[in-house]
């Protein structure tokens, strides 16, 4: 920084004038900031590679050692992650590049020290139980810190947590503490998203929430009976993700950064494609739905809260901002109406295979009439999907089903072709 | 001023809690190896098809099961398990019971599990000493030979584990009188 000592000299002798000094110090600080954001990766990289290498070369039981050595090693990265984040707290706290590194490692620390202790009394293993007390004892860090790594390395622990107890645990437990857990990191994800609507760490939590919800909410499914209901319940899910990823909220556009549009779309999709097949008609069609336990159970009354979220958001998107409701965005409310009529008829999966039809072919005009060949493909691929799907269930013969590819391929090349003849008749 | 002596106090409070929860997890541990009593269980064969797991050895104990026609069982989920010492100087089931025991220290509070398909009925007991960590090198070697003699009744194999008041923590694995990891060492260097 002799540049600003140079600076000042060279105003005084008026070589240059005060406001080139001005615009030299700008240059050179952008300059800094630059390369300051490298630094961040670069301490955010290192401290996850040491953390994790720590913890294994720790993993690596040295017979050797005594009890009583073993259990220093067990508190070493624990004591000498608590004195960085003090450090970067206290002294550092303006660097990114020191707040997101030590809560970090001291983040994997507590893992660490957890499971080397676990390691060294041959404790039986309880992964639920760890991963809790690892993400309570981790949310302080976040905070503190403000660390927007720590909290998605958090986000990624309760999931594992989630999973972990509902799916692979014996016995199985139903994990709603998940919902607690990330209830908790919220406030830090809502202001994140204020400060820095567009910021990479911001996309990152999108898509991460998005994400870990998706594969999460299943866990507590109380299964009883009611496990069909959790379907509706997913799918409000799913348009809740697809409301949320709209302009009018999220304002990432349909791009790759759009985590919570494109995991509904995706999971929107996918859903209905499963329910296509007529197999899982069969399981609800003709029973009665003993409507109080229903309701009262937790996919219940997830659907029914989702389902509202959802409508409301909805309502307020066509309503504020006057932009036309995308017709997957009513995908759920669609499916709502399919589940109760499967309850009673058996053209369920008619409907649902109608409906992902003309998702693809609205999806195909609206490509074709915005000049967007990303939405017109699209549109294309749910129905190939879909005829995909039919290869697979129906007892059509082999001539159909071959008909129906050739002439879905013919469309994909037609519909391209259109576009671009289109584009060019433009240009020219 | 406030706000950052409220940081301070958050931060401090956290940096304890995260000492306090693996110091408890030992405080628990060494409690139990130092002051309770010591029990050799016999281990059965491991299951050959149980995959291997490269740190740790799985211990299966030929002990596990306490005959009783008592059908209530069937609804008890854990339960105080009292250990003595057999005439050859190993651990067998004394009782099972559903109150903690007050006047005796050596029972292991554990899952059971009411088998009423088999005839005679019986209790089976998961004891929670069923994993033993080992240099990962010497754990595949170990679960080998703790195995081939699991099986051969001339070689005692067994676990040396620290019973009190329904804890239980395991100080090793022999086999014969030497300790696991040292056996490994010696059939490496034959």
């Amino acid at each position: 920084m002799s540049i600003q000592s140079d600076l000042s000299e060279l105003v005084e002798a008026n070589i240059i004038s005060s406001e080139t000094a001005t615009r030299i110090e700008g240059f050179y600080a952008s300059k800094s900031t630059s390369g300051s954001r490298l630094m961040s990766v670069f301490a955010i990289l290192g401290a996850l590679l040491i953390g994790l290498g720590i913890i294994l070369i720790l993993a690596h039981n040295w017979d050797d050692l005594s009890r009583s050595t073993k259990t220093i090693f067990a508190f070493l990265p624990l004591l000498i992650g608590q004195a960085l984040m003090a450090f970067a707290l206290f002294r550092k706290n303006d660097s990114t590049a020191w707040r997101e590194g030590s809560g970090v490692f001291l983040f994997l620390a507590i893992g660490s020290s957890m499971s080397l202790v676990s390691q060294i009394y041959n404790i039986p293993g309880n992964l639920s139980s760890l991963l809790i007390t690892w993400g309570i004892l981790a949310i302080p860090i976040i905070y503190l810190l403000r660390s927007s790594v720590t909290s998605l390395l958090y986000i990624i622990a309760i999931s594992v947590y989630a999973n972990e107890l509902a799916y692979w645990a014996w016995p199985h437990g139903k994990p709603y503490m998940y919902l607690v857990m990330m209830a908790l990191l919220l406030p830090f994800y809502g202001r994140l998203w204020m400060q820095a609507p567009k910021g990479n760490f911001t996309v990152f939590h999108h898509w991460f929430v998005a994400i870990s919800l998706a594969v999460s909410f299943g866990t507590m499914t109380s299964g009883s009976g009611n496990g069909e209901l959790m379907m509706v319940a997913y799918m409000s899910l799913f348009g809740l993700f697809l409301a949320l990823g709209h302009d009018s909220i999220l304002k990432l556009g349909s791009t790759f950064k759009n985590g919570y549009r494109m995991v509904g779309t995706l999971g929107t999709v996918g859903m209905l494609l499963a329910f296509s097949f007529d197999e899982f008609w069969e399981s609800i069609r003709n029973r009665t739905f003993d409507s109080y336990h229903a309701f009262s159970s937790f996919e219940g009354i997830a659907a029914v809260a989702l389902t509202l979220l959802t409508l409301y958001l909805l309502y307020r998107q066509w309503d504020k901002t006057g932009q036309e409701v995308r017709p997957i965005q009513l995908a759920f409310a669609a499916f709502i109406i399919i589940f109760t009529l499967g309850i009673i008829t058996p053209i369920a999966s008619f409907l649902v295979n109608l409906l992902v039809m003309a998702l693809g072919i609205f999806n195909v005009i609206e490509g074709n009439k915005k000049d967007h060949l990303g939405i017109l493909n699209s549109g294309l691929v749910f129905i190939t999907a879909l005829i995909t799907c039919r290869f697979f269930d129906s007892d059509l013969s082999f001539i159909i089903r071959g008909l129906l590819f050739v002439a879905v391929g013919v469309g994909f090349f037609l519909a391209n072709y259109l576009i671009l003849k289109k584009r060019k008749q433009h240009e020219a | 001023m406030k706000h950052k002596a409220i940081i301070i106090a958050v931060f401090v409070i956290m940096a304890l809690a995260q000492l306090f929860v693996p110091a408890q997890m030992i405080m628990e541990r060494e409690n139990v190896l130092s002051t309770g009593s010591e029990f050799k269980f016999r281990t059965a064969p491991v299951d050959p098809y149980d995959p291997f797991r490269g740190k740790y050895i799985t211990l299966n104990y030929s002990v596990d099961k306490f005959y009783t026609s008592d059908s209530t069982w069937r609804d008890q989920a854990k339960a105080y398990v009292l250990i003595e010492t057999d005439a050859d100087g190993f651990a067998r089931i004394d009782d099972v019971v559903r109150e903690e025991p007050t006047d005796k220290e050596n029972y292991i509070y554990c899952d059971v599990h009411f088998n009423a398909w088999q005839n005679p009925h019986y209790l089976s007991v998961e004891f929670p000493f069923d994993r033993f960590y080992m240099d990962e090198y010497k754990a595949k070697e170990a679960e080998i030979s703790y195995r081939n003699l699991a099986n051969d009744t001339t070689v005692a194999t067994y676990a040396l584990v620290s019973v009190k008041a329904g804890d239980a923590v395991i100080k090793d694995v022999f086999i014969g009188d030497t300790p696991i990891k040292d056996y490994v060492i010696e059939q490496r260097v034959d």
